[in-house]
């Protein structure tokens, strides 16, 4: 029994062969060797562990929406499904798309500092959000015009929850 | 001694002072906020008392309902552990007035020392050298505080009067970027302190931070149990902590003793609390503060001084025991070193990463120590500091000791959100901290994060995960059995999971909870 999952970890797609016979688990990349590889999961949901070439190695699996994301020696490698074309929601910060800004971590919207109707500067402080004790501003990448704010001071938000629209002024 | 005593604090030092009651016999009462009810040191207490909501204002720094809970339960005395109300001396005096122990100095001596701006005055007049600055400073009166500045001059440091934990400070360079970090640090500190007092300090540069622990008992003996070097900061706060310190001899550390117990005999100071110092490359100190509480590296100087249990101290001094007077000269011995593990994406400039603890390994073996909250399933609330726990190793020299916590970090595992153990592994691998060139400027200026590495058979293997996690979860929406040939390779466990897979739905109340 053979399968084949197109695969992406940072960008990079891979096409991943599983052949499953009596012989064992082998797993083929792309177009190098096939290896063998020897895996088993645990009581524990995600858990899962790969022997390869005499080594050991853990990982914890996690699914997400278009793919895993996979836990293994303190680092995390998210994996998406190919055929999903879209960038996976990377750990890699949140890019907020023009226009538009969100919550850049989970904490607690302490202030707003702008009003729908103002004029703001790249790098002005639209927001300050409390995470872990710390107070952190939320800035504008460029100018612009504010044009319709989504959660007021104190609320509890959740990282990319929407803040505000704002304009973007020409210049 | 205390028949039963409440612990006002969560976390990893919850528990550490738990497990010391625990050894002493003494029953424990644990308090907890909403989204803390499945934490460790909730279900290891004879009994725990929820006490509100996860904010802080309305659990941890909520006076009244902690001095219920523990009037409610009974108990003889009341640990605050670090942080949260561990320095106010509102609470201090509340226990007092309801006729418990307050494990921890006077209200007011923690007033008169846990107040920097007012400590500083209180070194001065004894002559204790202090960083040059400008106690007072109005937030509200711009014209008074940038001329107050000036004559500190820049660069300077913006300090919450109230802070502690590197919470409430700014590094202002120039001075037009002062009104902004005295907004923020004033701001800050009124949020987390209620106090939204601060102060100017020089920016002494390059220094170390050196600081002694000492526990005084209420008959007049200060015990000084020597120092610990806390250069390693970021955002001026610790992160790596040891003891002793490479910069220190041992005429050095008697002077820092002196000088730290003058410091707790001249303000009539009770139990254990730290004396803090900036050290010059030419071994002066100057008086930074007095933290008036048990600190979070306190292990570091157990671990040096014969495994000392400075909680025990603190319990039996509060109880009416004696110290020895003067420097404890029974270590230090060898070398201690502390890695705080934080909730924190070091890859990410350490932006807050929280959430649900998949799975942890826990370091082990001989000279480790990991003081910590973490087990599998627990979900960290995003409403206190991002401390998971504290890896801490013992050695014979400071060059063991590197090797040692090197050796532990690689055993530490933690699946779930990112946290900084990567970093720790890099600092340990560092010239310059193995060289003890550190200072309290050190790893913002000298140090950066390498861009996470994968190596290609992580990637295969990843890949290959990804590809079996993706074929058992096909066969479990079509509803075929395995056809795995090799089954008898797969745990039954395994088969199960194919099967009945478990739903993490994220709850707002912190535990996750679902069978599909």
């Amino acid at each position: 029994m053979a399968s084949r999952y197109p695969l992406t970890i940072d960008n990079v797609n891979y096409i991943v062969q599983l052949e499953i016979s009596d012989d064992g688990v082998f797993v083929t990349i792309d177009d190098g060797e096939p290896f063998e590889i020897d895996v088993t999961t645990s009581g524990l949901p995600g858990l899962m562990s790969i022997f390869h070439s005499e080594s050991n190695w853990l990982g914890y699996v996690v699914p997400e929406p278009d793919g895993w994301r996979i836990s293994h020696n303190n680092k995390h490698f998210l994996v998406s499904s190919s055929q999903s074309a879209r960038k996976s929601r990377s750990n890699a910060g949140s890019e907020d798309p023009p226009g538009k800004i969100s919550v850049p971590l989970a904490g607690v919207l302490i202030e707003i500092r702008v009003s729908a109707g103002d004029v703001v500067k790249s790098g002005d402080t639209v927001a300050v959000i409390e995470a872990m004790k710390m107070q952190n501003e939320i800035t504008t990448p460029t100018d612009g015009i504010i044009t319709e704010i989504y959660l007021a001071a104190g609320a509890r938000a959740e990282k990319g929850d929407l803040i505000l629209d704002y304009e973007i002024s020409e210049d | 001694m205390f028949k039963r005593i409440l612990i006002a604090n969560r976390g990893e030092i919850a528990l550490r002072v738990q497990r010391t009651c625990r050894e002493l016999g003494i029953e424990t009462v644990a308090v907890y906020s909403e989204p803390d009810r499945n934490l460790l040191h909730v279900r290891q207490a004879d009994k725990a008392v929820h006490i509100g909501e996860g904010p802080a204002t309305e659990s941890y720094l909520n006076i009244e309902k902690i001095i219920k809970a523990a009037q409610d339960s009974g108990v003889d005395a009341i640990h605050p552990g670090y942080g949260f109300l561990s320095e106010n001396a509102d609470f201090a005096n509340a226990c007092a007035d309801a006729d418990i122990t307050f494990i921890g100095p006077s209200g007011d001596a923690m007033k008169s020392l846990g107040d920097k701006v007012s400590a500083r005055k209180i070194m001065e007049d004894a002559n204790v050298p202090i960083v040059p600055g400008a106690n007072d400073v109005d937030p509200a009166d711009l014209t008074a505080a940038a001329s107050a500045a000036d004559r500190v001059g820049f660069p300077l440091l913006v300090k919450a009067s109230a802070g502690g934990g590197g919470r409430g400070i700014r590094l202002v360079e120039k001075p037009e970027d002062l009104e902004n970090a005295m907004r923020l640090a004033s701001s800050e500190a009124s949020s987390s302190f209620g106090n939204a007092t601060i102060f100017f300090e020089r920016f002494v540069s390059p220094a170390r931070h050196i600081e002694v622990q000492i526990v005084a008992d209420s008959h007049g003996n200060v015990s000084a149990f020597g120092e610990r070097e806390c250069s390693v900061q970021r955002r001026n706060q610790k992160v790596l902590e040891e003891a002793p310190s490479i910069a220190v001899t041992p005429a050095i550390r008697e002077k820092l003793c002196d000088a730290a117990i003058a410091a707790a005999k001249g303000s009539g100071y009770q139990n254990a609390g730290t004396v803090e110092f900036l050290m010059d490359n030419d071994g002066e100190f100057y008086f930074l503060e007095v933290n008036a509480r048990l600190q979070v590296e306190h292990p570091v100087t157990e671990l040096v001084y014969g495994g000392v249990d400075l909680v025990a101290l603190q319990i039996a001094v509060a109880a009416g025991g004696t110290v020895e007077d003067g420097l404890i000269d029974s270590g230090p011995i060898g070398w201690a070193i502390e890695c705080r593990i934080n909730g924190e994406d070091p890859y990410e400039n350490f932006r807050p990463s929280l959430g649900l603890i998949d799975y942890v390994e826990y370091p082990n073996g001989p000279g480790v120590r990991f003081d910590s909250m973490l087990f599998s399933g627990l979900d960290v609330p995003v409403f206190y500091d991002s401390l998971l726990g504290k890896l801490i190793v013992w050695a014979e020299t400071r060059d063991l000791a590197i090797q040692r916590m090197q050796r532990a970090l690689q055993d530490l595992v933690i699946s779930g959100p990112q946290t900084n153990i990567p970093f720790h592994r890099e600092l340990m691998n560092n010239q310059d901290f193995q060289n003890g060139d550190i200072y309290t400027n050190w790893l913002e200026n000298n140090f950066s994060m390498p861009e996470a590495t994968k190596t290609e058979n992580e990637i295969h293997l990843a890949l290959a995960a990804a590809a079996i996690a993706s074929l058992l979860k096909s066969q479990n929406m079509t509803g075929q059995t395995t056809s795995v040939s090799r089954a008898s390779k797969w745990t039954a466990a395994a088969r199960k999971n194919n099967t009945q897979e478990i739903v993490i739905s994220s709850g707002e109340s912190g535990w996750r909870r679902g069978i599909r």
